[in-house]
């Protein structure tokens, strides 16, 4: 297994945050999901693989600094926000990006458009936002991208079109060698396709590992409040209510849990929200 | 095609819907009437270059609503050669003012008596072109550090200090002069192009340098 981005010790200091230090990598010819709550430095994260803001640390796409922006060009980049004028239309939008990618295909683009029922004559201030994510994966899709760089982009999506977007990524990663990072906080998107997952919290990287791997290594504890104490040393974070408390454990911490705890598999959605959750 | 030829033409194509009939009318209307009023050009070379130095910015203003700097980045364009093609693009901007400027103006001459447009009006424009570039060219490093919005705030700042400064020039004018006087009047020209060159790209410097540590969110 070749990595087609790797991170090492990547640092970025705000007021009131800090991303990392973090280094993992994302394997070549596969889907990585990126996970983490909002605000725990996803979107830095993929800021500084693109480029667009400085950081400390090494950030290497096919071996080369990601500060040779030559790798852009083969780089499809779906984020919150479009990047286009708000009053440009499909065509202005087309030419535009025939300027900007030496490998733009217009005819491709248009028929992602005709597919997503997104109007030539229609105006980026126009779309709604899940038509905007619909646009900027058409732009992804339509340049000869290598590596799919995507940030949030199902959240505008209704469950139908997220389906399709899965369709797409995973038609896309079947050709040889063709990445995709994919952040989300949705992670039932992930649970169906990611191969490899990536989890950050407060600006650390928790674990990398494949997707298997790393739902095998979480368990979900539940019991009464009177159990609470025997295992508060093992959770990476717990829900308590009035009755009850739902936790998170390693599991290879379970063997040492006592047996009249409940112990459940986890989601990845389950150790999103529990992982460092103080009550 | 090289990463400036690509900027020259996404700010054309990011800067197209501003170019309206409406603005037209009002260039035009405005340099037609204070023009009419003076009797002379100086007002159509004045308006069209007040439209120039504002029309350069827009790419900035649309980087601000849109964040088409962050487009740009995707596409892998160095800053540096975001900031040439932008200076580039403000360079083509007062020329294509000047033109459409200098068209109307002979129009004008020609179609009413009053206004003239001889050897002298010709000899302004290059010091219309060189003034519109020296007041790009001190905005621009603001615009390219803060963005529009913050930068057209600070901006006026500098403005209203340059305007006291000239009035304090002003004050000194005759000793100024003094100094120059019986100084070859080309040695002085010379002078002041090498000035305004040396300004224009301490100006390019800094607009790299405060783009190049810019963040795009």
């Amino acid at each position: 297994m070749t990595d087609k981005i790797i991170l090492e010790n990547v640092k970025k200091k705000y007021v009131n945050f800090q991303l990392g230090e973090i280094s993992f990598p994302v394997p070549k010819g596969y889907i990585t999901g990126f996970i983490g709550k909002n605000g725990q430095g996803k979107t830095t994260t993929i800021r500084s693989i693109l480029s667009l803001i400085n950081f400390e640390g090494t950030i290497l796409i096919d071996g080369q600094s990601n500060e040779n922006l030559e790798y852009l060009q083969e780089a499809g980049v779906v984020m919150d926000e479009s990047f286009l004028a708000k009053d440009w239309n499909m065509n202005l939008v087309d030419k535009a990006m025939d300027i900007g990618y030496k490998d733009w295909d217009s005819g491709k683009f248009k028929a992602y458009l005709e597919g997503f029922g997104i109007p030539l004559k229609s105006k980026v201030k126009e779309l709604s936002r899940g038509m905007k994510t619909k646009l900027m994966l058409s732009i992804a899709l339509s340049h000869g991208a290598r590596l799919l760089v995507l940030d949030e982009p199902t959240s505008g999506l209704d469950p139908s079109m997220r389906d399709e977007f899965a369709d797409i990524i995973q038609d896309f990663v079947g050709e040889e060698d063709n990445t995709v990072l994919f952040s989300t906080h949705i992670t039932q998107d992930l649970e169906a396709i990611a191969d490899y997952i990536v989890f950050i919290d407060d600006g650390k990287l928790v674990d990398f590992d494949t997707k298997e791997d790393f739902i095998e290594k979480y368990r979900i504890v539940k019991a009464g409040l009177e159990e609470l104490k025997g295992v508060e040393d093992f959770l990476l974070g717990k829900k308590v209510t009035r009755v009850g408390f739902e936790g998170l454990v390693k599991e290879k911490f379970v063997e040492k849990i006592s047996s009249d705890i409940l112990v459940e598999r986890a989601t990845i959605d389950d150790i999103m929200v529990l992982y460092g959750r103080k009550k | 095609m090289t990463d400036i030829k690509k900027i020259i033409k996404l700010d054309i194509i990011t800067v197209s819907e501003y170019l309206t009939l409406k603005n037209f009318i009002i260039i035009t209307g405005l340099g037609v009437f204070y023009s009419y009023l003076n009797g002379n050009i100086m007002p159509i070379f004045g308006v069209s270059q007040v439209f120039a130095v504002i029309f350069s910015t827009y790419p900035f203003l649309v980087g601000d609503e849109a964040g088409i700097d962050s487009l740009y980045g995707i596409f892998g364009i160095k800053r540096a050669s975001v900031v040439c093609g932008r200076y580039l693009w403000s360079n083509l901007t007062g020329i294509f003012y000047l033109i459409f400027g200098t068209a109307l103006s002979l129009i004008l001459s020609l179609t009413i008596g009053k206004i003239e447009f001889g050897k002298e009006e010709l000899m302004v424009i290059p010091v219309w072109y060189l003034l519109t570039n020296l007041i790009i060219a001190a905005q621009y490093p603001f615009y390219f550090r803060y963005g529009y919005a913050k930068a057209k705030l600070i901006y006026t700042t500098v403005i209203f200090a340059l305007v006291v400064a000239g009035f304090i020039i002003g004050y000194f004018a005759d000793k100024v002069i003094s100094v120059f006087a019986g100084v070859n009047p080309y040695i002085i020209i010379g002078l002041a192009l090498v000035l305004c060159l040396a300004f224009y790209l301490a100006s390019i410097k800094l607009s790299k340098k405060w783009y190049g540590e810019r963040e795009f969110s």
